[in-house]
């Protein structure tokens, strides 16, 4: 030890596009591992929650009720004040208007969250002093949003859900115009239709966004079915060639975020390498367009067909956890153009496109987890100048989010070995989005039950 | 008038007599019972007792800081309970251990932000604990000295049990010299507090106009990320911060940040000799135009006196009511040194 010369710790290259000045100005999205709140996500696809069905979520750390009541879906704090049990993970309601917890009977309010009763205590004075908090909810081409906030968020700072969701065509024509394609189709015009799925996917929800604009990753969608049956020819890289390669979006009262300027002259193809003796001939590939908003909702125009647009958001349920929604929007005037959608939507769209595309890029973003997940990731990456699209989101959330998620306390996925989750993970059950119900009272299945030997 | 009995934790009972009218808080001041307090406006908690026969009630249609819940349990705030009738008040600290708590603190991290000014850190020690609220200061005792300084904390109460300031550093004084020259990571300094009323008022829908002069900065950049961190729509923001020269300009970097991160946010900083790069010349008066001065504005002004005094009458000449008004002094020497 004595004759060794000390050597300095390992730091970036000062060359790296993430330098530290540049770090500094992104700190708030480095803390925001669990997620930004007082936004608006999806929580729910229309036809998963039917008349009267109570369906647990967790989003951003916060466990989340969700019951439809006459038609109009009401979402609570999953969380009894009693004792945390999660109201559905066995769903009590005797009524329209309330949700019990079926284990003590607590009664609460589902519009307002209020204690109303005790099932078998009704004069307890705890009555009508407590609440849950409950989540402004909208319910648009099929898909349910909910405003999932900190408990003291005000309902009036409550924004409209258009401020969640991307840009609007053809409003935003002269300002993004693009010839190459029509005014991409938005989940808020009126005769949209929305096809699409969500799953969960293990990576921390920033990794999983990134990945959605980031342009230098065409290459490792060269070899996917959708590109070598379309016999589309993709570039190597896509480098950004002028400053104004992205415009901020953030207009009062509006979506905040990005646009990229692709396939115009503002970002460069890549065709060559020479080191490597790499050549492409004859680009021939999709024109899209990718622009992506606070929360994290990713807006890929002219894709996978003329007409569509896919919207994906990348909904954080824990800090390595997020629920990843690939939706298809094509406005539908009749009933014709629905029917051709969704045919084309099984037979094309989710195969070769939600799926095969897309879960290739689920792969990309586990293999960045394990180097993100400690923290340390996000200052030991060296990023580069196609690393701008990143760089500028990470500035603009910094900026314009509405709240970063606290580390949650008492709820699932916080403690990564609890017995339960590792009794379910040996059942085969991953950690996920859902709850885990009780289907019967009578039976708790355990592998290895012993009783007494007469 | 009804009488209060107030039981302290140690034994000892204080018999209050109130004007069912007036703050209890007051009237048990007056009658010289140790209550602690520290907002006096329902907020901070300080106050807190626990009624037995409810002659305390809470003020109607005055927001306290008390849920519901507690309230129907019988916990009270003295500053805004009016004694109604007789009652029985429970605190649950010593009559003889009133007032703010003296705590020992370790120094993490003594950062020279300029020529002048250090950032200092300490995390307060194992067992021990400061609640606060942004804008408010502390008093200082360096190691082994006497005698103690007041410093605001540029940090928020979400950072406990680690607190930060901003300081100036004077050619003399206690912590001045401790600063330049022995002060190091781990040292024990003392603390006691937090004091002063000075703090957020919290209304999100005011303009509110922040004007720093020196390390006046330091409880504004406090009540500046209290609002950062708060949920819910942020309020427009104006600062205008000044320093004497260019050289001992400080913290600018961190306030481009800040301004980054808070779009409702706008920052002049004013250099009164050495302007450049975009600096106003002037004092922090120079760049509050007509534009920041509302009806509706709620001001926070700290520096020296003589900059407080010109912003409140520039404030005042504009229209801007008095009770809009928040300002704290620094004040070199026995109370403030800064």
């Amino acid at each position: 030890m004595a004759d060794q010369k000390p050597t300095r710790r390992r730091q970036g290259s000062q060359a790296r596009a993430n330098t530290a000045q540049v770090q500094s100005e992104y700190q708030p999205y480095i803390d925001a591992t669990w997620g930004f709140i007082n936004h608006w996500y999806p929580a729910l696809f229309s036809d998963e929650l039917p008349e009267d069905k109570v369906e647990g979520i967790q989003i951003a750390g916060i466990q989340l009720a969700l019951r439809r009541v006459n038609g109009k879906v009401l979402a609570i704090k999953d969380q009894c004040l009693h004792r945390g049990v999660r109201l559905s993970a066995n769903p009590m309601c005797f009524n329209k208007e309330t949700i019990s917890c079926w284990y003590h009977g607590f009664t609460y309010n589902l519009e307002t969250g209020n204690l109303d009763t005790i099932v078998g205590n009704p004069d307890d004075p705890l009555i009508n002093n407590t609440a849950l908090t409950t989540y402004p909810t909208q319910e648009v081409a099929g898909i349910i949003f909910v405003f999932v906030r900190d408990d003291e968020f005000p309902d009036e700072d409550v924004p409209p859900l258009s401020e969640d969701l991307p840009i609007r065509f053809p409003e935003s024509s002269e300002r993004f115009p693009h010839p190459l394609w029509p005014a991409a189709p938005s989940l808020l015009d009126d005769d949209a239709v929305a096809l699409g799925i969500h799953r969960t996917g293990e990576a921390n929800w920033r990794i999983a966004c990134e990945n959605g604009f980031d342009n230098a990753h065409i290459l490792i969608h060269k070899d996917n079915t959708i590109v070598q049956v379309n016999n589309w020819v993709l570039p190597l890289g896509i480098r950004p060639a002028s400053d104004d390669c992205i415009s901020p979006i953030e207009d009062k009262d509006g979506p905040k975020g990005l646009m990229q300027w692709l396939f115009t002259d503002r970002w460069e193809p890549i065709l060559e390498n020479q080191k490597l003796g790499l050549k492409v001939n004859g680009i021939n590939s999709r024109m899209y367009r990718t622009s992506v908003v606070l929360p994290g909702v990713l807006m890929v125009e002219n894709w996978p067909e003329e007409h569509i647009a896919q919207y994906e958001w990348y909904v954080p349920i824990t800090d390595d956890t997020y629920e990843y929604w690939e939706v298809l929007v094509r406005r539908c005037p009749a009933e014709e153009d629905r029917k051709s959608f969704e045919y084309r939507f099984d037979t094309v769209f989710q195969p070769l496109a939600l799926r095969g595309f897309n879960d290739c890029d689920l792969h990309a973003r586990e293999a960045m987890q394990d180097f993100y997940a400690d923290g340390s990731g996000w200052h030991n990456e060296q990023l580069v100048d196609s690393d701008v699209s990143a760089i500028t989101w990470r500035k603009q959330a910094s900026r314009h989010h509405r709240g970063i998620a606290k580390v949650p306390a008492g709820v699932q996925g916080r403690e990564k070995a609890s017995s339960i989750r590792l009794r379910n993970i040996t059942e085969g059950k991953s950690p996920g989005y859902f709850v885990d119900k009780i289907d019967d009272l009578n039976n708790h299945n355990r592998a290895s039950v012993r009783s007494r030997k007469r | 008038m009804p009488v209060a009995r107030c039981h302290f934790a140690d034994g000892k009972i204080f018999e209050v007599e109130a004007d069912p009218g007036e703050s209890f808080l007051e009237a048990s001041l007056r009658a010289g019972a140790p209550v602690r307090y520290q907002c006096r406006s329902g907020s901070c908690l300080s106050c807190a007792c626990s009624s037995d026969s409810n002659g305390l009630k809470m003020r109607p249609g005055v927001a306290s800081s008390l849920l519901k819940t507690e309230i129907a349990a019988g916990r009270r705030l003295c500053c805004i309970g009016q004694l109604q009738s007789d009652d029985e008040l429970h605190f649950a600290y010593r009559s003889d251990s009133a007032g703010p708590a003296e705590v020992s603190a370790f120094v993490d991290a003594i950062e020279w932000m300029a020529p002048d000014v250090v950032k200092l850190r300490v995390e307060l020690a194992d067992g021990e604990w400061i609640d606060f609220q942004p804008g408010q200061y502390v008093r200082v005792t360096p190691p082994g000295a006497e005698t103690a300084r007041s410093y605001s904390m540029c940090s928020t109460p979400e950072t406990l049990p680690t607190l930060e300031f901003m300081i100036r550093v004077l050619d003399k004084g206690v912590m001045s010299d401790y600063l330049r020259s022995s002060a190091q990571r781990d040292d024990v300094l003392t603390l006691s507090g937090p004091f002063g009323g000075f703090t957020w008022k919290g209304d999100r829908r005011e303009p509110h106009l922040f004007i720093a002069g020196g390390t006046g900065l330091s409880p504004i950049a406090s009540i500046i990320e209290q609002i950062r961190a708060t949920s819910g729509r942020k309020p427009p923001m104006f600062l205008s911060f000044g320093c004497a020269t260019r050289d001992n300009l400080f913290a600018g970097d961190y306030l481009k940040l800040l301004a980054q991160w808070l779009p409702t946010l706008d920052v002049r900083i004013a250099v009164e000799r050495g302007a450049e790069d975009g600096l106003l010349a002037g004092n922090p008066l120079t760049a509050i135009t007509e534009a920041q001065i509302s009806s509706d504005v709620r001001a926070y002004i700290c520096g020296p006196p003589a900059m407080i005094a010109a912003a409140v009458e520039k404030l005042s000449a504009a229209g801007v009511p008095a009770n809009q008004i928040h300002y704290e002094q620094f004040i070199a020497s026995q109370q403030s040194e800064a």
